[in-house]
């Protein structure tokens, strides 16, 4: 057998015993790249530039987001708009003596003014009427016309200032914000994209509309006279709607409308809701932040 | 013979294939394009699979003609309608420009959601495209938005409208829908910064998305390959063989306990034990 062939163990050789080192011998040197805990020079490196780089494109990020959605969200200011004299929305007025059923009682005013906002050009329909509308005398089946007509007259010449309101409200549709237009026939509100319906004081009566039409905050103010700040705030310079009729021939009695709001189908005020929203019943929940 | 005789003869033919070559060893271009066009596509691939090129050529097409309108059109109230009756009645083929890109919305649209159809019957959806899927309704997602922030930019009363009548169904959506809106139309109400805005988001933010999703869509058709139709011979025979195994699974687990079939009892393979 040469001196070169592995001894196999073949019959009749002598391997004799192994004396060389033997893996239980070795105790391995403790390996960092054993330890998932250990950070490494590579593994420190990359976090620092993963880290590095998020803190950078943050910085970038930041600034230019907020920029483009936060101004958006700020709250709207607001402001008195004068919108023009009393006489101008206070014809027709009580008293009504000898009224027939064919007197218009109050007037119907439409016009365009720039809201509590330059930038937002707003339309309000400003309406002078009946505070009550249904109160308003129907004929009867069997009535005889002249007996109606003596019956209107009656409840007409009993009217006073304060059967009457002046009543802002904005042509936005409560549904998804098309502008309603004034119908003097039916004496109402359509909305000419989806066939929201409203009645002469913006009072949901068909379509898909979930609340009334918005309304405005509006005033009727002398200003011939002064008044302090503080005295506005508090509502001092208002004048009665019986004071107005009364003053309204002076052109410096004028009308200004504030603040929007909406409302409940029961003409209960709350905090101005965007199209879409119903202010009452359980989907106005879904809305927690308006 | 000598090695002259192969290769071009002609020295224009020479001079462009060592062009090409100088290209390829550089940048791999030539393996890239076969990767990219010579792919092997199923047996029954017909005229249908080509709705999703038509779409993105379409994409093309209105990215081109946007850049040549955006170079006459100007994102203000006082000038936003004005100039696009400039680019219709005045600037030459302005009209066939603006015509191209009006109506290839609205093809897009159309050939988008044909496309998106052929997808569904043909079940092309299924393992493994399910993410070229969610990609292409990315794509969907933002060719609509293509056709919202577009539809303002004439700034008429019926594209003013219909566009305040879409944000508000944004901003009717519950909790965080007012945000949106307001987001949306820079702020309470529809002004000269919801044009502005509009016209950036058509024109820079949502073709930068269409462009980032075809890429990844292209990337998962060529990885993936074209989907066999439903029909194919050799797909309905491997469905088929599937059937036949979950059969006979079936009949094993009955003869092992008669009557047994909503609790199977384990089984050994075959049910037969290996002879020695």
């Amino acid at each position: 057998m040469a001196e070169d062939e592995p001894n196999n163990g073949a019959p009749g050789t002598q391997a004799g015993p192994y004396e060389g080192p033997r893996a239980t011998d070795f105790t391995p040197e403790p390996d960092h790249s054993d330890d998932p805990g250990y950070i490494t020079r590579t593994k420190f490196l990359s976090t620092v530039a993963i880290a590095g780089g998020g803190i950078l494109t943050a910085a970038i990020l930041v600034p230019v987001v907020g920029f483009a959605v936060t101004s958006p969200l700020q709250s709207e200011k607001w402001r008195w708009v004068d919108i023009g004299p009393a006489s101008d929305f206070l014809q027709n007025a009580p008293p009504y003596p000898n009224a027939e059923p064919s007197t218009k009682i109050g007037e119907v005013n439409s016009l365009a003014v720039a809201g509590a906002d330059p930038e937002a050009d707003r339309r309000i329909y400003v309406m002078f009427g009946l505070l009550n509308p249904s109160a308003k005398p129907i004929p009867g089946a069997n009535e005889s016309t002249a007996a109606y007509n003596k019956r209107f007259a009656a409840w007409a010449a009993g009217l006073t200032a304060a059967d009457m309101d002046l009543l802002p409200i904005w042509n936005r549709c409560a549904h998804l914000g098309c502008p309603v237009a004034y119908a003097p026939g039916s004496q109402g509100f359509i909305c000419p994209c989806h066939g929201g319906a409203y009645d002469s004081r913006g009072l949901v009566i068909g379509g898909p509309p979930p609340r009334p039409l918005d309304r405005l905050d509006v005033k009727i103010v002398d200003q011939s006279k002064q008044y302090s700040a503080d005295q506005i705030a508090k509502g001092q310079d208002r004048l009665t709607l019986q004071q107005a009729i009364a003053t309204s021939s002076n052109p410096k009695v004028r009308v200004q409308v504030g603040k929007a709001y909406s409302i409940s189908q029961e003409q209960q005020a709350f905090e101005l809701h965007a199209p879409g929203e119903p202010v009452t019943g359980t989907l106005a929940n879904l809305y927690p932040f308006t | 013979m000598t090695t002259k005789d192969i290769g071009p003869k002609n020295e224009l033919q020479k001079g462009l294939d060592a062009a090409a070559d100088f290209v390829d060893e550089r940048s791999g271009v030539k393996t890239g394009g076969r990767w990219l066009l010579f792919r092997n596509i199923p047996a029954g691939t017909s005229w249908f699979q080509t709705l999703g090129f038509t779409a993105m050529a379409l994409f093309g097409m209105q990215a081109i003609t946007g850049i040549i309108l955006a170079m006459y059109y100007k994102p203000d109230p006082n000038t936003a309608f004005g100039s696009i009756a400039h680019i219709t009645n005045e600037v030459t083929w302005g009209w066939m420009v603006r015509g191209m890109h009006k109506w290839g919305a609205s093809a897009m649209i159309v050939i988008v959601f044909l496309h998106m159809g052929r997808v569904f019957i043909w079940g092309a959806y299924k393992y493994p495209r399910e993410l070229t899927w969610v990609t292409g309704a990315m794509l969907l997602l933002l060719t609509m938005f293509m056709g919202l922030t577009g539809y303002l930019l004439v700034w008429d009363q019926k594209a003013y409208w219909a566009t305040v009548v879409a944000v508000n169904i944004f901003a009717a959506a519950p909790i965080l829908g007012p945000y949106i809106g307001d987001i949306l139309r820079a702020g309470p109400e529809f002004g000269p910064d919801t044009l502005s805005r509009f016209y950036s988001i058509h024109m820079l933010i949502i073709p930068g998305g269409i462009a980032t999703f075809i890429g990844l869509h292209l990337y998962f058709i060529i990885r993936l390959g074209i989907s066999e139709p439903p029909w194919a011979k050799r797909a309905m025979r491997a469905q088929k063989d599937e059937e036949d195994a979950r059969r006979a699974a079936a009949r094993n687990r009955k003869a092992a306990i008669p009557g047994s079939v909503s609790f199977p009892p384990a089984w050994v393979g075959d049910g037969q034990e290996v002879s020695r």
